[in-house]
């Protein structure tokens, strides 16, 4: 496209149009807002009927640890797309990937030149999301394990296995986002696996328990 | 003889031994045709079905230890079946009002709910859950069990932790989530707006994407097979680390997708937008 516009005399203006020139012309929202607003509906929602008198029982605390779950989701969302918004403003390098995930991290990595202090902010961003999922996820585990033996064996199996797996997941796309920080598809990746983590407890923690 | 008699005996009193008593239900219950109905079972199974009645009725077994519960008003009830384990072992089925808002749950029970079209919002912890109907609205979750569900809702939420997720019809605005399990869309897809995430579960979706629909992908580890029918109008993103792309015309626009692949089908006059982005997993898309 044509720039139509006189150049400015100050160099300090020049400099300030080429840095917005540079800045992205859209900002893609979030990977998904929709769970963490309707999480958030869902909390306020009058429901017209109570719960059914059936053994169904709920830590005192579930509700405002949901709530404080809910807010990570905002809060990991908007950081995420902040990092988005430097990703795409500074075109990050290609990094060399880490054994065992070298082809699966070139593959989402993005050709050309980023400075020095870039690599650090991002990853400081994705330590940052990282921390606050885990913190959330660690309330809601504590929440789990005291409820733990009174859920049904096959729900802990199957909570537990999908617990470990999102784990790995996780671990695998922090070493991939260690090497290249400002790749928005892998941090994409891993807010969507920190996402599953953090509904998967809340879903645990809101199962009906055993009555003995 | 004596042996015989005793044998005989035996056979009498083992099954009564080892079964569990049971119960029977008959229960009925007036309900406006969109009235509120809430329902728990905690094991066994429960059958929710559709009909052109405005009452409830319950039928079936439940164990003997358990306690059955059944309530309301004609513009709200609920039920349920309380005890603990094989203790409330139940094997209902429950008709309602067609368009009655339901709010269904089993804890280790099977759910199935056929021919209900309102909203429709049911789970279970480890049971299955199928969905056969004309809800306009599907919340539906399990965490160790199947969700099959086969409907064309505007809204529909589907959720399991290792189970497989099968939806076959189509839907406005729909999102599919799970850890492990496989997911299958068939039929009409999605409409509007379709969103997949796994963290390990493969993916097919063999359906289509409404005009200016968009749907997005994405796993970290599963795999993903995009069947997508001759006359989709789209922008196909893939990003993976290995990718088929059989007979589709490749436009390679790395300033689209960095990293990835962008593909044109069909003119992609539309502006429908499909994006798969898979950690480790194998991409591959055909267009018969």
């Amino acid at each position: 496209m044509t720039d139509h516009r006189t150049p400015p005399d100050d160099p300090r203006l020049g400099a300030l149009q080429r840095a917005a020139d540079d800045l992205p012309r859209e900002v893609a929202p979030a990977a998904d807002a929709w769970p963490a607003i309707r999480a958030r509906i869902e909390a306020a929602r009058v429901v017209p009927m109570g719960a059914p008198t059936v053994p169904v029982r709920h830590h005192s605390s579930n509700r405002w640890r949901v709530a404080a779950a809910a807010a990570v989701l905002v809060v990991g969302s908007s950081a995420v797309t902040v990092l988005v918004m430097r990703g795409e403003a500074d075109a990050p390098s290609v990094a060399a990937a880490p054994a065992g995930a070298a082809s699966a991290a070139a593959s989402f990595s993005s050709p050309g030149a980023t400075p020095p202090g870039h690599f650090g902010a991002a990853r400081q961003v994705v330590v940052d999301v990282s921390d606050s999922y885990e913190a959330a996820s660690a309330d809601l585990e504590r929440v789990l394990r005291a409820r733990r033996s009174r859920l049904s064996p096959s729900t802990v199996r199957a909570v537990e296995e999908s617990l470990r797996t999102i784990d790995r997941a996780i671990g695998e796309a922090r070493a991939a986002l260690e090497q290249d920080p400002a790749s928005r598809d892998l941090m994409d990746l891993l807010d969507s696996v920190y996402r599953q983590k953090l509904d998967l407890l809340r879903r645990a923690n809101e199962l009906p328990l055993r009555s003995s | 003889m004596r042996l015989r008699s005793l044998l005989m005996l035996a056979c009498t009193f083992v099954p009564s031994a080892t079964l569990p008593a049971q119960q029977k239900i008959d229960r009925r219950l007036p309900l406006d045709p969109n009235g509120m109905f809430k329902f728990f079972v905690s094991s066994g199974s429960v059958r929710v079905v559709g009909w052109d009645v405005d009452s409830i009725v319950v039928t079936g077994t439940i164990s003997a230890k358990s306690q059955f519960f059944l309530g309301g008003g004609r513009q709200g009830a609920k039920g349920a079946v309380e005890g603990d384990g094989m203790e409330a072992m139940a094997d209902l089925t429950v008709k309602v009002p067609r368009r009655a808002r339901l709010w269904i749950r089993g804890g280790e029970a099977d759910v199935r709910v056929d021919g209900t079209s309102g909203p429709l919002d049911c789970g279970s912890a480890s049971g299955t859950v199928r969905i056969n109907g004309t809800a306009t609205e599907i919340t539906a979750e399990t965490m160790g069990g199947d969700l099959v569900v086969q409907a064309s809702p505007d809204y529909m939420r589907l959720k399991t932790a290792t189970g497989r997720i099968e939806f076959t019809g189509g839907s406005e605005d729909g999102a599919i989530a799970t850890v492990s399990g496989r997911v299958t869309v068939r039929g009409g897809g999605f409409l509007r707006r379709g969103r997949i995430e796994t963290v390990t579960g493969d993916v097919r979706y063999e359906g289509a994407i409404g005009a200016g629909g968009t749907l997005a992908v994405d796993t970290h580890a599963g795999h993903v097979d995009l069947v997508l029918p001759r006359s989709v109008n789209a922008t196909l993103m893939v990003t993976a680390a290995v990718s088929d792309l059989f007979g589709l015309r490749s436009i390679a626009d790395p300033a689209k997708a960095p990293g990835g692949i962008v593909q044109e089908l069909g003119g992609a006059t539309s502006g429908a937008s499909i994006t798969v982005r898979t950690f480790k997993g194998r991409v591959t898309a055909t267009s018969p």
